[in-house]
């Protein structure tokens, strides 16, 4: 097994007091929670802390911790049989190989071994009632697989036991079909299909956070979208039919004469479908556009325009201006 | 390696979900599902009556809860403070988001 230095990762000496490693686990959950951190690796940052807290906080899994020597993060190494045979009573029946084990479950089920019933009674490893373990996955899918439904494959680190109760991990991969009605932050639950719960302990669940890769054309708030118009200033002068692309297909939009930028055109129930019935709506944002480049006569034509129009688009908001001050 | 394939329940509003469910899925206790209903952290659909029911969304609520009152070690007070102000930060983010989406 790969060995993880606790006390580096709570960045505390080896001799640090309990108060001292609560104070660093406290700063480092502050930090890197990942219900409160926006930092994209927090939450593994996190994840180190909290198991290193947990074990060192326990005063048997410390000295059990600390008996395994110090080693460079990340080497391998095996606990000796002497190690093997001290804490045998904590790490399912003491009789299991440490193969393929990794430490963070070693020390889990070092707190499973030493669980207690309702009475207060030691219950033995083998007996315990434990909860299967929920997963909590974020899976990216795109605005199209939205709109259709999808199947997604998730792969979970499950946590297995041998027949001496020792804790072991395998990959088992979930296909988890995601019906129409999915939208960015909305949560599923697979239920009963995290790990198997141990003796009659109820198996765990997956729950599922979903997130929409960005789109090329189409913006999205909850099951509505939004997609930029460009006109010409002709079109949104005179008004025009473009023909814009939805998720089910193109559909022609009619745009009414003097159409300014930032107008905003709906079509309804072109969005996303919601999960209880329904659809959004795609809202098309007029953005009014000139070429890069324009010729002699279109010169001509905008220089006539304007000697012949009597339209002073800064005139209201300026007097506004001039009024406040 | 095993290839499964399941459907999945949706935690919005379409869902109704009970105490007792909440219960189950977060490992809060039922008191203190009630604490966070009295501190407004979690809102019943039918607050006035009894047995109270709730939003499917409300799950990830009080499963967000049950791991900050574990792993920050937040007392009763200090959860329900802090869930309020991850709520506040969800609603600006949403606003957020809905700007920049309408914005051209």
């Amino acid at each position: 097994m790969k060995y993880k230095d606790y006390y580096a990762i709570l960045g505390v000496e080896r001799t640090a007091s309990d108060e001292q490693i609560k104070k660093a686990y406290r700063h480092l959950a502050r930090k890197y929670h990942p219900d409160v951190s926006k930092d994209p690796a927090g939450e593994d940052k996190f994840k180190d802390a909290a198991e290193a807290y947990k074990t060192l906080k326990d005063a048997t899994a410390r000295k059990a911790y600390d008996r395994l020597g110090s080693h460079p993060s990340g080497e391998e190494f095996q606990p000796s049989q002497d190690w093997g045979e001290q804490f045998k009573t904590q790490f399912g029946d003491g009789t299991s190989s440490f193969d393929g084990v990794d430490l963070s479950d070693l020390f889990a089920s070092f707190s499973q071994g030493r669980g207690r019933d309702g009475n207060g009674r030691e219950q033995s490893h083998r007996n315990r009632v434990v909860a299967g373990e929920d997963f909590d996955v974020t899976t990216q899918i795109t605005l199209e697989q939205a709109f259709s439904g999808t199947e997604v494959d998730l792969n979970l680190s499950v946590p297995t036991y041998d027949e001496h109760g020792q804790m072991r991990r395998e990959v088992r991969t979930l296909q988890a079909r995601i019906p129409k009605g999915a939208t960015a932050g909305l949560r599923l639950r697979l239920r009963g299909q995290g790990s198997k719960g141990q003796n009659g302990g109820r198996d765990g669940d997956v729950y599922l956070n979903i997130a929409l890769r960005p789109h090329p054309l189409f913006r999205v708030d909850g099951y509505d979208l939004y997609l930029d118009l460009p006109l010409a200033p002709w079109e949104a002068a005179l008004g025009t039919v473009v023909e814009v692309p939805t998720l089910a297909g193109r559909v022609n939009l009619k745009v009414g004469a003097l159409a300014s930028s930032g107008h905003q055109l709906r079509l309804a129930k072109r969005g996303l479908p919601k999960s209880g019935g329904g659809e959004g709506d795609l809202f098309a944002v007029i953005k009014i556009v000139m070429p890069s480049e324009i010729s002699e006569r279109e010169t001509a034509l905008f220089r006539e325009l304007a000697d012949v129009t009597t339209f002073k688009p800064r005139s209201e908001v300026f007097k506004q201006a001039n009024h406040a001050n | 390696m095993q290839t499964e394939s399941h459907n999945v329940l949706w935690l919005d509003h379409t869902q109704c979900v009970s105490v007792q469910d909440l219960v189950d899925l977060s490992g809060l206790i039922e008191t203190e599902v009630c604490e966070l209903v009295c501190a407004g952290a979690l809102i019943p659909d039918n607050y006035r009556e009894l047995p109270w029911t709730f939003s499917g969304d409300c799950v990830v609520t009080v499963r967000r809860a049950s791991r900050l009152r574990d792993e920050l070690e937040l007392d009763d007070h200090a959860l329900a403070l802090t869930l309020g102000l991850l709520e506040q930060v969800r609603a600006l983010e949403a606003e957020i988001s809905k700007l920049r989406a309408q914005q051209a």
